[in-house]
């Protein structure tokens, strides 16, 4: 079998799985709870989310486009749960050499410039600020510059042994401070920095907003094409059309950005501009989407009880991390401007690095 | 809808080298007119240089003198032309839309005649589409075809108008859609009409800067023989569609400012005026500017697997188009003040041209609206 047909088939089976365990009331329920625990016990049973971490670090094996598959249908379906967050955690531990449980999920800590953490043999103290799922996670990895070797040091440590501040990001997602003041931790060496960490999280979290942008598009052309004033499906009005125009537009662009960028993360050249840019252009293109989507909908769109939420607050709360429109656009600009060219930053593939 | 991520290979990299390093010689900076896209000067000169290296009708068959390549290393060619704003003016119509439209419908003579000196960069072509009454809704055409035999040679004398003919006073060859029936669709044929011709009038009508592309074409008994009809009667409507396809998928779509960009990007470096709002544009535009490099290789690739991409091009120019324009705006407003078209300095006279040539670029090829149309359409499909 083609690479193409597995992931043709992974596609179908999360597809159906999502659809039918992870609705729209078990995305308002989660908001109230720390994890839904039978959701996740029915991903996790299938072992979808160690797809694409290697079978030898106790992971499920799979090429890089299975998990953009996973992913991809994540966001498609607003999964309330941290599959990018365990992938990421699970992905640096592989890397250290060290080797994951496959049970409860684990998170990754994103690094923010208020986190305060550092290590002293197994001993661990400070904050971590932003955790995804920070208070439901079974470990939380983190990583840390060794400004002395000019190493990084990869620490998992147990949420249980933290002072946790729960918080909600836009979309209501678990989003928690974690205070650790001595706790045990396992230390590692990383061969991955905090820089490629953000990249691939940057990269994941597009294809996630990829595969949310097809939702809204999905969503806003059914109801467009339902919904009836003046004696005709409002769909049929030519400025409406333009609306469900600029949504496919929007979310084809995120797709094929991403899934680029997450190939480019693969290659061995470097990736850091494709990585960022693709986060950009999903940063931007979401916010089209989320506009034009709510446009086309009306008052209904404004609501809890519609499915249109379940998507637009997602993408408000990932335009806002693992790289936020100004910051990415520091970074690129900068670069650009130091090379003094756009037409091969643009078509010669790793040939600026930001 | 998607599009298949998917990048050069290393193969196409050395093409691109190849033809970078080529360039460098043959157009160095200063020698040529910048031209926006595919508005490049007219240089009869330039195109069979080109033709020379085997980047002109390269994917059109090899026995008719093609380069037998595919739709990307086309690409490859054009985008280095377009990112230089090369002269390409002369056989831009003929590389893109006509060699390719009569590799498909033309005869085993018009192939003979035509597709090798099309490779060769040695004729070029006008597309006649538009009438006075006929735009967006071009099917509902007027200039009409007549069945007539002259010296005992079949063929057909043409009436009518045709306008916005880009070229037409400087072309071989029009390329032009005619009506021979009454049904709207099913009675047009694509005719090839050498100029001068008795009875063709052309008159270029001045662009708004200033420049003559436009032209209005009069066609009075025009005799066309029968030799010279492309594809068969009535079949015009279909074969127009599958050249818009050509002309909506390319490259062309979003590096119509890439002269201005590179420039722009150029003196904002010697400046060394380092502030967020320039970084933040230059960052917008160069990721933007690697996603439709993205998108155009993806189509692409759809061509040279044997698809008929039609709705993903429409879908990638509308976008393009409208990003093309953006782009001008912004460097506009870096510059602080509005260019002047006969500034002594060719990067004010270029960004001049582009602000007052920009909202062609959304209307070439099919307006936003049509694109929208169409789109629609498919995708309620």
């Amino acid at each position: 079998m083609t690479t193409d047909a597995v992931a043709d088939d992974v596609a179908a089976l999360v597809g159906r799985l999502f659809a039918d365990k992870a609705g729209h009331e078990q995305g308002l329920a989660a908001e109230n709870m720390p994890l839904l625990e039978e959701l996740w016990k029915a991903v996790a049973g299938l072992g979808l989310p160690w797809v694409g971490v290697d079978e030898t670090a106790g992971g499920s094996g799979g090429s890089i486009d299975d998990l953009l598959v996973i992913l991809r249908a994540s966001g498609e379906h607003a999964v309330p749960l941290p599959l990018l967050e365990n992938h990421l955690a699970a992905w640096l531990v592989a890397a250290a050499g060290g080797t994951v449980a496959t049970d409860r999920p684990w998170t990754v800590a994103p690094g923010t410039p208020a986190d305060t953490l550092s290590v002293s043999g197994t001993r661990v103290s400070g904050a971590l600020h932003d955790v995804a799922w920070g208070s439901a996670a079974d470990r939380v990895v983190a990583l840390l510059n060794e400004p002395d070797t000019g190493g990084v040091t990869l620490v998992v440590l147990d949420p249980a042994d933290a002072s946790v501040t729960v918080g909600r990001d836009i979309a209501g997602q678990p989003r928690d401070t974690l205070a650790f003041d001595g706790a045990e931790a396992l230390v590692l060496d990383s061969p991955v920095t905090p820089e490629q960490l953000r990249q691939r999280g940057a990269v994941l979290r597009a294809v996630q907003m990829a595969g949310a942008m097809t939702a809204v598009y999905e969503v806003t052309k059914r109801y467009t094409g339902e919904r009836h004033q003046f004696g005709r499906p409002i769909g049929t009005f030519q400025s409406v059309r333009t609306h469900l125009v600029h949504l496919a537009q929007m979310a084809v662009m995120t797709e094929v950005s991403a899934e680029r960028a997450a190939h480019a993360l693969e290659s061995g050249h470097d990736a850091s501009f494709d990585a960022y840019a693709a986060k950009l252009v999903a940063d931007q293109n979401a916010a089209v989407s989320i506009r034009s989507a709510h446009q086309a909908h009306g008052a209904i769109g404004m609501t809890r009880e519609y499915v249109l939420q379940d998507h637009t607050r997602r993408l408000n709360a990932w335009r806002g991390d693992w790289g936020t429109e100004l910051a990415l656009a520091e970074r690129i600009g900068a670069a650009v401007l130091d090379a003094g060219r756009i037409a091969t930053a643009a078509t010669d593939a790793g040939s600026l690095v930001v | 809808m998607r599009l298949e991520a998917t990048e050069l290979t290393a193969t196409e990299r050395a093409l691109q080298a190849e033809v970078r390093a080529w360039l460098d010689e043959r157009l160095p900076e200063g020698s040529y007119p910048v031209g926006l896209g595919m508005v490049g000067a007219f240089d009869p000169q330039f195109s069979r240089d080109l033709g020379a290296q085997g980047w002109l009708g390269m994917a059109l068959p090899k026995e008719y003198g093609g380069g037998g390549r595919t739709a990307v290393e086309r690409l490859v060619v054009v985008e280095e032309l377009l990112t230089r704003g090369a002269p390409v003016g002369f056989h831009w119509v003929a590389d893109r839309q006509s060699g390719p439209s009569i590799a498909l419908h033309g005869t085993e003579e018009q192939k003979q005649e035509f597709l090798p000196r099309i490779a060769r960069g040695e004729v070029s072509f006008a597309i006649g589409m538009s009438e006075p009454d006929a735009g967006s809704d071009l099917a509902s055409l007027k200039a009409r075809a007549e069945p007539v035999q002259r010296d005992g040679i079949e063929g057909w004398l043409i009436n009518g108008t045709k306008v916005w003919t880009s070229g037409a006073h400087l072309v071989d060859y029009i390329l032009g859609l005619f009506r021979t029936g009454d049904d709207k669709h099913g009675g047009l044929t694509q005719f090839i009409i050498e100029r001068p011709s008795e009875g063709l009038t052309i008159s270029p009508i001045p662009f708004i800067d200033g420049e003559e592309h436009f032209c209005l074409v009069t066609f009075e008994d025009v005799f066309v023989p029968d030799t010279r009809r492309l594809g068969e009667i009535g079949w015009g409507w279909m074969q127009n569609q599958g050249e818009l396809v050509l002309e909506r998928g390319g490259v062309d779509r979003w590096m119509s400012a890439m002269p201005v960009l590179e420039r722009w990007v150029r003196r904002e470096q010697a400046n060394a005026q380092r502030h967020g709002r320039l970084l933040g544009d230059l960052a917008g535009i160069t990721a933007r500017c690697w996603a439709f490099h993205g998108m155009s290789l993806a189509v692409a690739r759809m061509v040279d697997a044997g698809q008929f991409p039609q709705t993903e091009a429409a879908l990638v120019k509308d976008m393009a188009t409208r990003f093309e324009q953006e782009c001008v705006e912004i460097v506009l407003a870096h510059l602080g003040r509005m260019p002047d078209l006969a500034s002594p300095d060719p990067y004010e006279a270029l960004l001049a041209t582009a602000v007052l040539d920009k909202p062609s670029w959304t209307l070439r090829g099919g307006t936003t609206e049509i694109l929208h149309n169409l789109i629609s359409k498919e995708l309620n499909r």
